[in-house]
């Protein structure tokens, strides 16, 4: 499948069916070649023969036949920028793309980084809180590409960053938390949770998401267990504790957030030019109006979360098939969402 | 802004008392007396074990202490033995886990395979193929079509 089409849709990990507060889960695994240096030293020649290995290895593999393979050169800057939106290479991909490659299962559940900061990167993810599938999926690749990877006895696996070695293994869950922010508990949330070995970050780095955070551990020198086990904990906490901003806000703050919901409502429907920013915080605001019973029935939720990823620019200039400054991209992504309101309305 | 300690000097920088959370006091001050109170010496401030690690560069890819600082990240497998003791004070464990971390042993589950040796291989072969070494690369052929039974055996394509 090419570019163009998957632009048209998210893919099958992103969001929750049943509620509205996790999205996906994903794990990160970091292995590095062994007898090869670490991409930061390692000279033209040695990251070529690292990439022709490991691309030797997937395309080898029985299990991994229906991948898609990329080189970096091959990819134009909007294509990087495509792939960074939808999480499947990072933003040092985007800026330097020599000597590095991606490949990327059929699903887009799975993605292979190489030569990026480390040789190897194996992403994979999953629909709401299936912490363990996402990281079974990505440990079952690492074993099955077959490679010798770097380890010390004391260490464990070997990285280029020291905040990754050990396990190599980074798991995040996103959440959709918009009751804790209007409420003002979220950066009391975070200061707790901080100095507990949690990362939060907003989905896609900086600026306003929709009031979607990422959670990460902070240190990977660690068991297994160590890692997975809290994360079970932490999303029921914090879904709790969302749940309960918003029994909170329905009891006491009733007018304040039926007016945030159809607010959000009504701007998506009549506004000529959205912004991202603007855009994101609007279907939040539905997403939790529809979770709450407030606006529409459940089984509109999956589409407002699908409109989360193709309003996206780099989503809009794939699916036009043209560069789009600034102003048109508003312009393109207020008529792609009045079109969908459209057909919805139809449909019911 | 005079300084509000000495009344003497230009003040440069804001003294700030926190007395309960956004209760705060703020005094203009010069570095002079800033320093004074802060009682640091006019030599810059340099942590002790930076002194030792300072010095050194990693054998195998020529990484300093310095250029590691810059953006925290390692050169090759060795740096670990370079800078370990920096490492070390760098990954600091949370109170409920547990106190020691674990041994690379406790965290390794996958067994290493035969890609790399056969990748590996194959390109000798064709090295000794093109001088026309023909009885080494014998050898060579059979070694690879052993690995290649093996991958067969575990499900994987060999050829």
């Amino acid at each position: 499948m090419n570019l163009e089409q998957r632009a048209k849709r998210a893919p099958e990990w992103w969001g929750d069916t049943s509620s509205d507060i996790p999205l996906f889960t994903r794990a990160k695994l970091v292995r590095n070649l062994k007898g090869y240096n670490f991409p930061l030293k390692a000279s033209d020649d040695e990251l070529e023969e690292v990439r022709e290995i490991i691309a030797y290895a997937i395309e080898r593999n029985e299990k991994l036949q229906g991948f898609t393979i990329f080189k970096g050169e091959e990819l134009t800057p909007e294509d990087r920028k495509f792939l960074w939106e939808r999480f499947l290479i990072s933003k040092t991909f985007i800026d330097s793309p020599k000597g590095k490659l991606v490949a990327i299962s059929p699903d887009e559940d799975i993605s292979i980084v190489v030569n990026d900061r480390d040789h190897l990167v194996i992403q994979s993810f999953a629909n709401g809180l299936n912490i363990r599938e996402a990281y079974n999926k990505a440990n079952e690749i690492a074993k099955i590409l077959g490679l010798e990877y770097t380890y010390s006895e004391e260490w464990g696996h070997l990285t280029s960053s020291p905040l990754e070695v050990g396990t190599g293994l980074r798991v995040a869950i996103t959440l959709h938390l918009p009751a804790l922010v209007l409420l003002r508990q979220y950066n009391f949330t975070v200061e707790t949770l901080t100095p507990q070995g949690f990362i939060f970050h907003n989905l896609w780095g900086t600026g306003t998401t929709g009031y979607i955070f990422v959670v990460t551990n902070a240190l990977t020198w660690a068991f297994r267990e160590e890692i997975i086990t809290p994360f079970e904990y932490l999303a029921n906490a914090l879904i709790k504790q969302e749940n309960k901003a918003r029994e909170v806000m329905n009891t006491h703050l009733a007018d304040i957030l039926e007016d945030k919901v159809t607010r959000s409502w009504g701007l998506l429907k009549y506004a000529r030019l959205l912004s991202e920013e603007e855009t994101w915080t609007y279907i939040s605001g539905i997403r939790m109006g529809i979770s709450m019973g407030l606006i529409f029935s459940a089984k509109e939720l999956p589409r407002f979360t699908n409109l989360l990823l193709i309003t996206r620019h780099s989503h809009l200039e794939k699916r036009t098939g043209r560069k789009l400054q600034q102003h048109i991209a508003e312009k393109e992504r207020a008529a792609l969402v009045r079109s969908f309101i459209n057909g919805m309305e139809a449909s019911s | 802004m005079k300084c509000a300690v000495c009344g003497k000097r230009e003040a440069q920088f804001k003294y700030v008392i926190v007395v309960f959370r956004e209760n705060k006091e703020i005094i203009p001050i010069c570095s002079t007396c800033l320093r004074d109170k802060l009682e640091i010496s006019e030599e810059p401030y340099v942590p002790k074990h930076d002194i030792q690690q300072g010095q050194r560069v990693c054998p195998r890819c020529g990484l300093t202490y310095e250029e590691f600082l810059q953006n925290m990240e390692l050169g090759c497998s060795t740096c670990y033995e370079t800078f370990g003791q920096f490492i070390k004070n760098l990954l600091v464990r949370t109170p409920w886990q547990k106190e020691v971390p674990p041994k690379g042993a406790e965290i390794r589950d996958e067994e290493p395979d035969k890609h790399l040796q056969l990748y590996r291989l194959k390109r000798k072969l064709q090295e000794l193929l093109d001088k026309e070494a023909y009885e080494e690369a014998a050898k060579i052929r059979d070694k690879i079509k052993e690995i290649e039974n093996e991958l067969r055996a575990k499900g994987q394509k060999g050829t």
